[in-house]
């Protein structure tokens, strides 16, 4: 049984990241104006965790990096613009740009998911490669499949609220000098 | 186990009354006409339109105009992908002169496009486009650029829109040709009728007859010009909308059949569907689909043509002026879960019935009706002693404090006060097929006075009740 390993947090500069009701496990990086909700987790227990910038990550988010079988440490990255909407989860390693995980959708290890892509309401992917655009959505209990021509809109006006209001009621992390 | 029991519970089809007509329906779809006193179902009442509104933003519209709309929405769309309502989103942007734009997405800020002319002061124009929150399909999907609202929309009314109001005309036209053809027929046989008349030296009234004649004549000028402007105008019309037969059919492109398919860009048989008129095959020829309109209908009895359920005007009130419902008169027969049906034996079967009214109490027997061609067993139940139901209370705690005389007692499973359970037995026969089927009959005196002010005598209403299937030995 390996140790846990130390916790180790960088955050960006300008990233909201609610202090005392999250729960961040291992070493993570969040980037720039990324937002963390309170009641989030990020558990780095199979390795790193480098989330990118201007993600929004809303309440009871979890952003779970597995251990794996062959105790191999592997890196989980999420990239840009990246938006989990309240009790989405998601173990998946390659995470591109523009992605949306609607409300309670659930992502497995062996998902990639590419750029823009949109994960419906409640949906569950184990086992998944996502290209870029694709729109996954149920329709009375079928799930259906769709490329769509442009990335989602992205949650900039969203984010700019929140950094200014979650501060203002809530504890948040400070921004580690990285230089 | 639950979910057996609350399928039992939500299976209305178990019991059935009879309506006036004799076919059966479960009690919550039945209507209790009080002027006749007899139940009506939906076969013996008129469906009449009162409102129709669009269940999104709740505008009614009158009929006519709803008709004019092919019943449709002017300003709600429906997501051709996946059907849920369909946002309008706004994009604000600065014309082209200045590249600074305050978009509300980075997105489409990539493609500013121009609004207003350039000779205007840099005013920000606000485009629009529509999203589903769903499945994430924008109009921009289906090809149509950010427009302002009222390009917007028309963009979206369908290319043969034109054609549709020419044939429309068209047969107008032709409606009215039909309609002078028929009047002029009537006319020339009515002024042979004189001809006859005047022959056999029968006269008429001078001035009535005058006043016909002068009539007459002007209506035979008037139908001549519009017969004259409905031949010509008719056969234009018709030809230049007309559907011309070709025999040069676009080749199929030659990698048809080899060209690998890509499921996410076909669209499903619900998509292709429900636009029935385009019935697009491609996901990228998805257009919005104007959302239909809803109705709040009115229910008349046939017979003595009063209304049976009148719903308010307004579509934001989802309440009735009217609503003589038989769930709200007659007691409720239900069969009791947990029982078991052996074949060729007796076996014993709890009916619940419930009093739907919170203020009175009711009364009723419930006698066995084995003669009914509808059943296929004999049930015997409690036939001359008559239950009384405490009126309805929702607060009522379950503790047996309710006095019942001992005799009744000794036929009751439980006594909840509004709800009873009477304890029948049914006989099974041995060489059954298909599933148990018991005929009761509720004698009730409903709780409505009459219209005349008399009282209401007992009436019956029979009642099928499906036991569902039977074990073997």
């Amino acid at each position: 049984m390996d140790k846990p390993k130390p916790n180790k947090l960088v955050v960006g500069h300008g990233a909201i990241v609610e202090y005392a009701k999250t729960v961040l496990k291992g070493e993570i990086t969040i980037g720039k104006g990324t937002i963390v909700h309170p009641t989030v987790q990020i558990l780095a227990e199979g390795g790193p965790i480098h989330i990118g910038c201007n993600n929004l990550l809303e309440e009871g988010v979890i952003i779970h990096n597995k251990p794996s079988e062959d105790g191999e440490e592997r890196t989980m990255t999420i990239g840009n613009n990246n938006y989990f909407e309240v009790r989405s989860q998601s173990s998946a390693l390659t995470m591109g740009d523009n992605n949306v995980l609607q409300v309670t959708a659930k992502l497995g290890s062996d998902v990639r998911l590419g750029n823009g892509c949109v994960i419906g309401v409640g949906m569950c992917i184990k086992n998944k490669q996502l290209q870029d655009v694709t729109h996954l959505y149920q329709r009375d209990g079928m799930i259906q499949q769709r490329i769509g021509r442009e990335l989602p809109q992205s949650q900039t006006q969203q984010i700019d609220y929140l950094k200014n209001m979650i501060p203002s009621y809530h504890k948040i992390h400070k921004p580690t000098n990285t230089d | 186990m639950l979910a057996d029991r609350m399928a039992f519970l939500l299976n209305v089809d178990r019991v059935l009354y009879e309506c006036s007509c004799s076919s059966t329906y479960p009690l919550c779809r039945l209507y209790y006409c009080r002027y006749c006193l007899a139940l009506r179902c939906a076969d013996c009442t008129q469906h009449e339109a009162d409102v129709y509104f669009c269940s999104q933003c709740l505008q009614s519209h009158m009929a006519p105009e709803a008709k004019l709309h092919y019943m449709k929405c002017k300003k709600c769309f429906e997501c051709p992908s996946c059907q849920s309502v369909l946002a309008l989103r706004a994009v604000t942007t600065l014309p082209e002169e200045s590249p600074k734009s305050t978009e509300k997405e980075p997105v489409t800020s990539a493609t500013p496009t121009a609004s207003a002319t350039p000779t205007t002061p840099a005013t920000p124009a606000k485009k629009y486009f529509l999203s589903c929150g769903n499945c994430y399909w924008t109009t921009k999907d289906a090809g149509y650029e950010e427009q302002e609202l009222a390009v917007l929309y028309d963009s979206f009314f369908d290319t043969e829109q034109a054609v549709i109001k020419q044939l429309k005309e068209a047969y107008q036209v032709i409606a009215l040709r039909d309609a002078t053809e028929k009047t002029a027929k009537k006319s020339a046989s009515q002024t042979n009728k004189r001809k006859t008349m005047a022959a056999l030296g029968i006269r008429e009234d001078s001035s009535s007859f005058l006043s016909s004649l002068s009539i007459g004549t002007r209506g035979m000028s008037a139908l001549n010009r519009s017969k004259q402007l409905a031949n010509i105008s008719a056969v234009d019309a018709l030809q230049s909308v007309m559907s011309v037969a070709t025999s040069d059919v676009e080749a199929l492109p030659d990698d048809y059949f080899t060209r690998p398919l890509d499921l996410s860009n076909v669209t499903t048989l619900d998509q292709r569907l429900r636009d029935v008129k385009n019935q697009p095959a491609a996901t990228v020829q998805l257009k919005p689909l104007r959302k239909q309109l809803l109705i709040k209908k009115s229910v008349r009895c046939k017979k003595c043509d009063h209304s049976l359920c009148k719903p308010e005007f307004s579509t934001s009130n989802i309440k009735f002026k009217i609503q003589l419902l038989a769930q709200l008169q007659l007691p409720e027969v239900r069969i009791h879960p947990g029982y078991s049906l052996v074949a060729g034996k007796e076996c014993e079967v709890v009916l619940s019935v419930s009093n739907p009214d919170q203020l009175s109490q009711c009364t009723f027997k419930l006698v066995a009706d084995n003669d009914n061609q509808r059943s296929n067993c004999e049930i015997t139940t409690p036939s001359d002693v008559e239950f009384s139901l405490e009126p309805k209370n929702d607060a009522f705690s379950l503790d047996d404090s309710i006095e019942t005389d001992p005799e009744k007692e000794r036929l009751l499973e439980y006594n909840h006060g509004s709800k009873i359970g009477i304890k029948c037995s049914v006989n099974v026969p041995g060489d059954l097929a298909g599933n148990a089927k018991v005929c009761v009959k509720l004698h009730h005196t409903p709780l409505l006075t009459s219209t005349d002010g008399s009282t209401v005598s007992e009436q019956q209403f029979p009642i099928c009740i499906d036991l569902g299937s039977v074990q073997g030995f």
